[in-house]
This record gives C-alpha cells, structure tokens and sequence, in this order.
C-alpha cells in the first residue's frame, strides 16, 4: 500500500500514514515524503506503534517502508523506573510576576527534574519553552540526562518554527500536536507549568 | 561522583547579580536551587566547578559581590553529601 505524502502539511503525513495503518491486517505501507520532519515523524509513529520500518532515499523524496505484522506487539512502556506521568512545559519562564525570576525558576525546576525520582515518562515542551531544549540553553544538560534514562522528551515543531529556531533543537525530538495530544492523554496524570 | 561548589546568598537579588556578573566575565556558572541539605540561606544556589574556585573568588571579592556560604556537595546518584568550604 503507498502513501503519497509529498507537499502535504504537517501533520498530514502522519495521519495519512496512520489511517493507512489502520485499514490493513498485515503488510507494507510505502509513504513517500519529501521533506525531513515528515519523514522524522512517520518514523517515530512507526516507532511507537511497534511496527519496524526501512528509509530509503530516492532523488528529492523519501520513502518510508513501515512492516505492519500480526504478531508485533506495540512496545511496551515498560521502563518502570519512570512514573506513568507527563510534564507539559508551556513557557521559559515559571510563573507570571518577574521574567527575570521566572525563567531562574523554571531552569531550576528542570534541574531539580533531574534529582527527584521516579522520573516522568514524558517532557512536552511548546510555546516559549521550546527555548529550553535549544541550543544555548542551559537546561540541556538535565534534559540529557533525563533523555538518556529514558524519558520521552517532545518539542513542539509549529513553534520551533514560529520562533526560527527549527535547526537549533539540542535535545528531544520535534513533535507535533498529534504526539502531544497521545502523550497527554495516554498518561495517568499531568502536570502543565507555564 | 559528580563534584562542584556552590555559593550560597542571603537574597535572590544577590544570586541573580552573582550570576550576570561572573558569567559576564565568562565564567561557567549556573544557578540551581539549593540543595535541601543546607536549610540557611535563599532557594538559590550558585554552581561552579572546583577549577574555578579560586578565580571566582578572587572576582566576588573584587566585585564587591555578596555571598554567604561556599560549599562543596559530593553527589552519587540521587544521594548528596555538602560539606561547608572555608574561604581560600
């Protein structure tokens, strides 16, 4: 089955590929993409749906070969070090008052993540606090370390790109409403700081 | 182990000018809230590394800039241990 996924918006590709998924038992779905974060995302769906996949080059497109089994089960969250939980970050800044302070604040929460276990399974970040997954930002660092045990670090993409900051991304992966959407709703709780 | 230094302020208006000033002169230092294990002081700690002791020292008391204790924390893991640093 093939997906022609080339000029569609995000996150077209993604929905496009997923209802195609969906309407098949067992077998390979061929979407073509043509630019990067398209193909980035229909990975990263295939990924998490558990379905192993194969990327090939083809001139100025992409095509993305997801194996649909019978047998594949969807990989299981199983890392029981992490709390079924979902930290959304919605601004650089903690709180309203002084920006200043604000933005030592939510640096010093990010950090303080780091020390305090169980670790959430997810970090959202969008609006401003995409800013903090960055290049020069200094919460990458904690942000590493939380990626590195295991926790699942999304940026939002529509607003790395509002903020021109499409090429700077330091840590995590980018994300679209879709992910964030799933990763708000699939966990126990949530906790938005903004 | 993870080693590093960290003043602590009276203030956070102390930490916060402590901050601009040293990393203005290019030292890397960063502000993180203080560990629990020292109870005196404000929320905010400043860290640096051991290299930089020294040198950081020598521009707060230069600065004129106001702190009001130096320690040393040891981490392992989650665990951490502060020792209070008499002045060099």
């Amino acid at each position: 089955m093939k997906v022609n996924a080339i000029g569609l918006p995000c996150p077209q590709p993604v929905i496009e590929t997923k209802k195609a998924l969906e309407s098949i038992e067992s077998g390979v779905v061929e979407v073509i993409v043509d630019n990067v974060v398209a193909r980035e995302n229909v990975k990263k769906m295939a990924t998490k749906l558990g379905f192993p996949y194969e990327v090939k080059e083809e001139g100025d497109h992409i095509a993305v070969l997801i194996t649909k089994g019978e047998n594949v089960k969807k990989k299981e969250v199983v890392e029981s070090k992490l709390a079924p939980r979902t930290i959304a970050i919605a601004a650089d800044t903690m709180g309203r008052g002084d920006e200043a302070l604000g933005k030592i604040l939510m640096k010093g929460f990010i950090y303080t993540l780091t020390e305090v276990h169980p670790y959430p399974q997810t970090i959202i970040f969008y609006n401003s606090g995409v800013k903090l997954a960055c290049e020069g930002a200094e919460s990458i660092e904690d942000l590493e370390k939380l990626e590195a045990a295991g926790v699942e670090i999304l940026v939002c993409g529509t607003c790395l790109n509002f903020f021109d900051l499409g090429d700077k991304i330091a840590v995590g992966s980018v994300s679209n409403m879709y992910s964030i959407v799933e990763a708000l709703q699939e966990t126990e709780n949530t906790l938005i700081l903004s | 182990m993870d080693i590093f230094y960290i003043f602590t302020f009276d203030s956070t208006q102390q930490a916060m000018r402590c901050e601009k000033e040293l990393k203005e002169e290019g030292f890397r230092v960063r502000i993180i809230p203080t560990p629990r294990e020292i109870t005196a002081s404000c929320g905010l700690s400043l860290r640096f590394e051991k290299k930089d002791q020294g040198s950081i020292q020598d521009k707060v008391r230069a600065q004129n800039l106001e702190i009001m204790g130096i320690y040393r924390v040891e981490k392992e893991g989650l665990k951490k241990h502060v020792f209070p640093v008499s002045e060099e």
